[in-house]
């Protein structure tokens, strides 16, 4: 099978995947307690009134016709609006997702720079401090809740010292600079987790690439420590650490939540809360489509990238 | 050379790998230390009603923000005059029971499924397409839509917990029973014309469970800083009862007027799972196949 | 330690020895491995180190290279080279001498080359580090390495990875990369035993016109002592970390002084083996035939291609009662096919069996069960035949769980009866494979077996993972077991050797069809096949189904239409079938596929 191949099949999988998500998500709002036609009508509306907004609502069709019609509203983006605030909810998505999404990229950069370089300090130096500390870093990091940590970094850098500011947002269209800024705190905390579980894998990855035979015989060639380092061990380390760092994505995204929470960050983990609380099931309905489809996507670019820098696709899937 | 190595073996007494395995966690110092953690864990969890000086919900407003150290409240009170240290035990044992909870959720159902992937074809595609679509949900969005349907509980955060880790014991069972499948007993199995429900049980399973262990120690650390999480963002447990991740959502209100509300529930929760970890990563290096 | 010299028939005047090694010492975490070896080789000769698995003859050209595990260390001895004194033998003293001066052949060429780099890249980095500075240069020069090592289309080949090529390619692509410096010295580290035999005597014959055109001085790395013999001026035999016969190689092998290289050249399976066995069990061509295969087809489909690999092809073959058949070819040839389908692991496309006068139907269930029932596999690797949780007791009686009709008292019976005809005492019921030794397992394996009391043992490979001296010591008890209980046995091997060992009659497989067949050492097919072996004996250690007994362009063959699959990497037909080493077109199976690990 050849790489266009490859792509293609990973391609209908994914969208195999995204349908029966939509699936899932569709019977999920119908398996929600109490009567949406009901709650529109509200309490002295008849049952003649309840039917008429049914009908509206498409509510009074069969399933499959609902489904299609769910359907079709997604993939044209009438997502409806909020109850809470009437708002379309097409747009409050797209004003918080940046911010998520800036949040996530920034997590993900340092969480993998910090990992590797960690995970490369273990393995250059096993069985000596550097490994242990390291080691125990890692630990730590896949011990502790990140929430909590945000509380303490509040505590410290922004009461006590008042390096960082403790909360607010500027939009990175404005000035990147304030921007990361204000960003950093809550994506050093949004890393924590991300980065030991890097390190960790990194640490696995080199010792397992600098006994093979390969790295033997680059060393055979006389070739230097760096560059054996670099293109024979960590070159290979990283096939398997992407795939790693994929999966890990689903868990980032719970992580955005509570600390754009913390850090009072205008995202969509923000928005989903507010939308909780409130029962504004539209916007939880979009919010939990937009996760989906963002992270299917965002593995298939991981699928992508693990064939650029895996030039032996394995092709059993 | 075979007759030196037969009576060098003989001399020795056997044990079966999983034994061996147990008896090489003995002499990890990381895992004998995970392991008394963990033991610490399970005594504060299992005494709490006896061990606790209070009652984790007895409020008394005379006594509110007291320091740790004073006399009857070692870890000192919240904004509701209630024993921090009593609290404390009480939710531990809520995140042990809900760490343990996920983990049976994930593993009976994980564990199934990847021994199906792992041995048919058929089911192997319909599996990964399943798993695919449980990873697509975050488990923040799996608590949300569970706590929406029936209302947030432990249960309900125990379950989507639980649902948002089957994928990854339905990956390392399949990657197991395909591994172990293709080894030369298996097949001598299949040509001694053994049933297949049989090579599944007595093969497979046993060979797959170290794994299967090894993966649940993870899974019940992420469960409990999960729940927690829920807790704090008010999806979870719901107050009265006693959590964690309540007792950090409530300190982050008062957190100028007592930080150390803040501090206790945290490092109770990086113990627990510095336990499980540590505990973990012993046993992964005892049992695990593929890591030796 | 005893160090026996024989007399040297070299030239008397010696020049001054390039490398100079004295009671090197070498331990891996406090425990020896390497206990003083000393030898010496002069410019332009060549010195071969034989020794079996664990004799420390691996661990002592990596101390030489500065590239031993971190687990080693270098507790002991000197070595001059060119004159000089090393300081020490660290990873950084040896760096300068590793490629410019030393040029290293590896062991194993599938493992060797960095899967996620370009060849070309692979060969011209080393060229920039020995002080290259021009692109272009180096790119020429990497060509002219390729050329010379006898890669075709070197342009081309520039720029693919290393899975697109086949083994014996990739090892010639090593030997560029070796020789890429320039070298005095070239280290060969057991170069070609993960290959086939016929591509080992060509890239070996290849090797050696290299490094004699240059001039090179060589130390080769080998277990067997034919291939010692045949391309070195001096041997070392090392046995447990000791030197324990240093000589010519024509003196060793005619009056081996020490007791281990007597059993070296002892255990060596030898093709005129049949001659030497006491009587043969039978001696006309009566018999009944147990088993008897007319037409055997099995085709693969292969994803990606529309046409179906035809792995075996119109096969036929008989086995009678108490005697072995074996068939041998090399990997990729479809033997383990046939095994596979004899064990009813595998269904057949095409063709006929008979179990006396009861014919095999492929697709009844209730024929499959019974051939099951009379058939037992003993398989290659003892390290994954046995489940690891199970102990010895449970393993045997494993195949008595089809038969119901038995108690358990009598099971147990039988298992204990089984023990004692592989020659295990009965202290090993308890034990667990991993306290076991390969031989130890491959023994509980055929007790396995024999306790079904099968009318057909299948040994698929059986002794061909096992050090040679175990291997002899199976084969000799498989022997005495079928003159004892008169089983029929389907042996498929890739070693001529141990054909010659224990087989009445042969078949020759080569790519899925049979060029010869007929009883050893009656027809002329062995015989002519021995006269291109003798002095090439095959392996034995971990090449696994990695070896051949056809000679190229020895054998006419038929033409045979090669699966696009198989050829589609390779440009020349030679080493078609070394890239599907390990995975040969029978049993493939699904592996994890990567975005899912």
């Amino acid at each position: 099978m050849t790489k266009s191949r490859f792509f293609l099949t990973r391609l209908v999988q994914s969208l195999i995947t995204l349908l029966i998500s939509a699936v899932v998500i569709f019977l999920g709002i119908r398996a929600l307690p109490g009567d949406p036609a009901r709650a529109m009508a509200g309490d002295e509306a008849g049952p003649a009134e309840i039917a008429a907004i049914r009908a509206d609502l498409g509510l009074d069709r069969p399933l499959v016709e609902q489904f299609l019609i769910f359907l079709k509203n997604v993939v044209t983006l009438n997502l409806g609006e909020s109850t809470r605030t009437g708002q379309e909810v097409t747009s409050m998505i797209s004003q918080t997702l940046p911010v998520t999404l800036w949040l996530a990229l920034y997590a993900v950069f340092l969480a993998t720079v910090g990992g590797i370089i960690l995970g490369m300090i273990a393995e250059r130096h096993r069985g000596r401090f550097p490994e242990f500390l390291s080691n125990g870093i890692a630990l730590l990091g896949l011990s502790l809740p990140s929430f909590w940590l945000g509380l303490l970094g509040i505590m410290l850098f922004a009461i006590t010292l008042g390096w960082f500011p403790a909360s607010g947002y500027v939009p990175m269209g404005v000035n990147p600079l304030a921007a990361l800024y204000h960003l950093t705190m809550p994506a050093i905390v949004l890393a924590t987790a991300l980065a030991a579980v890097v390190t960790r894998q990194t640490r696995a990855s080199m010792i397992e690439t600098m006994g093979t035979d390969y790295v033997r015989f680059a060393k055979a060639k006389g070739l230097s420590q760096p560059r054996v380092l670099f293109k024979y061990g960590l070159r290979n380390a990283l096939i398997a650490l992407v795939t790693i760092t994929g999966l890990q994505l689903g868990a980032l995204l719970s992580g955005a939540v509570v600390t754009e929470q913390i850090f009072v960050l205008p995202g969509i983990g923000s928005l989903t809360l507010d939308a909780i609380l409130a029962r504004d099931f539209p916007v939880i309905q979009a919010v939990v489509l937009v996760v989906t489809v963002l992270y299917v996507v965002i593995n298939l670019l991981v699928d992508i990238l693990y064939t650029v820098i895996n030039p032996r696709v394995r092709v059993s899937a | 050379m075979y007759q030196t190595t037969a009576t060098a073996a003989a001399a020795e007494t056997s044990r079966s790998p999983f034994i061996r395995g147990l008896q090489q966690l003995a002499r990890n110092k990381l895992g004998v230390i995970g392991g008394l953690l963990l033991l610490l864990t399970v005594i504060a969890a299992v005494g709490a009603p006896w061990i606790a000086p209070h009652h984790f919900a007895a409020v008394n407003f005379q006594i509110p923000f007291q320091t740790p150290g004073t006399a009857g409240y070692p870890l000192g009170t919240d904004d509701l005059g209630r024993d921090v240290l009593s609290r404390l035990l009480y939710g531990v044992r809520t995140s042990l029971w809900i760490g343990l909870l996920s983990v049976a959720v994930a593993v009976g159902v994980g564990t199934p499924l990847g021994l199906l992937a792992g041995y048919s074809r058929v089911a192997d595609a319909v599996v990964s397409r399943l798993t695919d679509v449980a990873l697509a949900f975050p488990f923040l969005i799996i608590a949300v839509g569970l706590a929406a349907i029936r209302g947030p509980s432990l249960e309900n955060a125990a379950i989507a917990l639980g649902i948002a880790n089957i994928p990854i014991i339905v990956r390392v069972v399949r990657g197991e029973a395909l591994r172990i499948s293709g080894l030369e007993f298996v097949q001598a199995a299949r040509a001694m014309n053994i049933s297949q429900a049989r090579i599944l049980f007595q093969h497979l399973l046993p060979n797959a469970s170290s794994v299967i262990i090894v993966q649940a120690t993870v899974i019940i650390p992420v469960a409990i800083i999960g729940e927690a999480m829920l807790s704090f963002l008010g999806l979870g447990i719901q107050p009265p009862e006693p959590s964690l991740g309540i007792m950090l959502a409530d300190a982050q209100e008062y957190i100028y007027r007592s930080p150390w509300a803040a501090v206790w529930p945290g490092l109770t929760i990086i113990v627990m799972c510095l336990g499980f970890n540590m505990f973990g990563d012993a046993l992964r290096d005892a049992l695990d196949p593929n890591a030796r | 330690m005893t160090t026996t010299a024989h007399e040297t028939d070299s030239s008397p005047i010696r020049p001054d020895p390039l490398i100079t090694v004295r009671d090197l010492r070498v331990a891996y975490d406090g425990q020896d491995a390497v206990r003083g070896a000393s030898f010496a080789v002069a410019p332009g000769r060549s010195l071969a180190i034989v020794g079996g698995s664990g004799s420390g003859k691996s661990t002592t050209v990596k101390a030489l290279l500065g590239l031993l595990p971190e687990n080693a260390r270098v507790v002991g001895g000197e070595v001059d080279y060119a004159g000089e004194r090393l300081a020490d033998l660290s990873e950084g003293t040896l760096r300068h001498y590793r490629g410019a001066r030393i040029g290293l052949v590896p062991q194993d060429p599938m493992a060797s080359l960095n899967p996620s780099m370009r060849i070309g890249d692979q060969i011209c980095d080393a060229l920039k580090q020995y002080g290259m500075r021009s692109k272009e240069d180096r790119r020429r020069r990497a060509l002219q390495l390729m050329d010379d090592a006898g890669i075709p289309e070197p342009a081309r080949r520039f720029r693919q990875y290393p899975h697109e090529f086949s083994g014996g390619m990739r090892q010639r692509i090593l030997i560029a990369i070796a020789l890429s410096g320039d070298p005095e010295l070239l280290i060969a580290d057991e170069p070609t035993s993960a290959l086939d035999v016929t591509v080992q005597k060509r890239i070996l014959d290849h090797l050696d016109t290299l490094a004699e055109d240059r001039g090179l001085t060589r130390i080769l790395v080998t277990h067997d002592l034919g291939v010692a013999a045949d391309r070195a001026d001096e041997v070392v035999v090392m046995s447990d970390g000791e030197v324990v016969e240093q000589g010519t190689p024509r003196g060793i092998l005619r009056a081996p002084s020490h007791p281990y290289s007597q059993r070296l050249v002892d255990a060596a399976p030898r093709l005129d083996a049949h001659r030497r066995r006491e009587e043969a069990p039978r001696e006309d061509d009566g018999g009944p035939s147990f088993l008897s295969i007319r037409g055997l087809v099995k085709d693969f489909k292969i994803r990606g291609f529309k046409e179906p690999l035809r792995a075996v092809d119109d096969v036929s073959f008989d086995i009678r009662k108490g005697t072995t058949t074996a068939v041998i070819g090399e990997s990729g040839s479809g033997k383990s096919t046939v095994a596979r389908i004899t064990l009813g692991l595998e269904k057949a496309t095409s063709g006929e069996a008979r179990v006396g006068a009861r014919a095999i139907r492929p697709e009844s269930r209730d024929d499959i069960r019974y051939l099951r029932s009379l058939t037992q596999p003993v398989f290659q690797d003892p390290f994954s035949s046995l489940n690891p949780y199970w102990s010895v007791a449970g393993l045997i009686a494993e195949s008595l769980v089809p038969r119901r009709d038995l108690g358990r008292a009598e099971k147990r019976r039988r298992v204990r009866e089984c023990l004692d005809h592989v020659a295990l005492p009965q202290s090993a019921l308890g034990k667990y494979p991993g306290e076991l030794s390969g031989g130890q397992r491959q023994r509980v394996a055929i007790a396995r077996a024999l306790v079904a009391e099968p009318e057909l043992l299948v040994c698929d490979e059986a002794v061909s993972a096992l050090d040679v001296l175990v291997q002899k010591q199976i084969l000799d008890l498989l022997r005495g077991l079928q003159s004892e209980i008169g089983v029929s046995c389907l042996f498929i091997t890739h070693d001529l050797g141990v054909t010659s060992e224990i087989a009445d009659e042969v078949v020759v497989l080569r790519r899925g069809r049979v060029v010869e067949a007929g009883p050893v050492g009656r027809s002329s097919t062995p015989r002519r096949m021995s006269t291109r072996l003798l002095c090439w004996r095959p392996s034995q250690d971990g090449a696994s189904e990695a070896s051949s007994v056809f000679g190229a362009g020895g054998t006419e063959l038929t033409s045979v239409t090669r699966h696009p699959a198989l050829t589609h990497n390779t440009t020349k037909g030679e080493e078609w079938n070394a890239s599907e080493r390990g995975r040969s077109p029978g049993p493939e199976r699904r592996r994890p596929s990567p975005q899912r690990i």
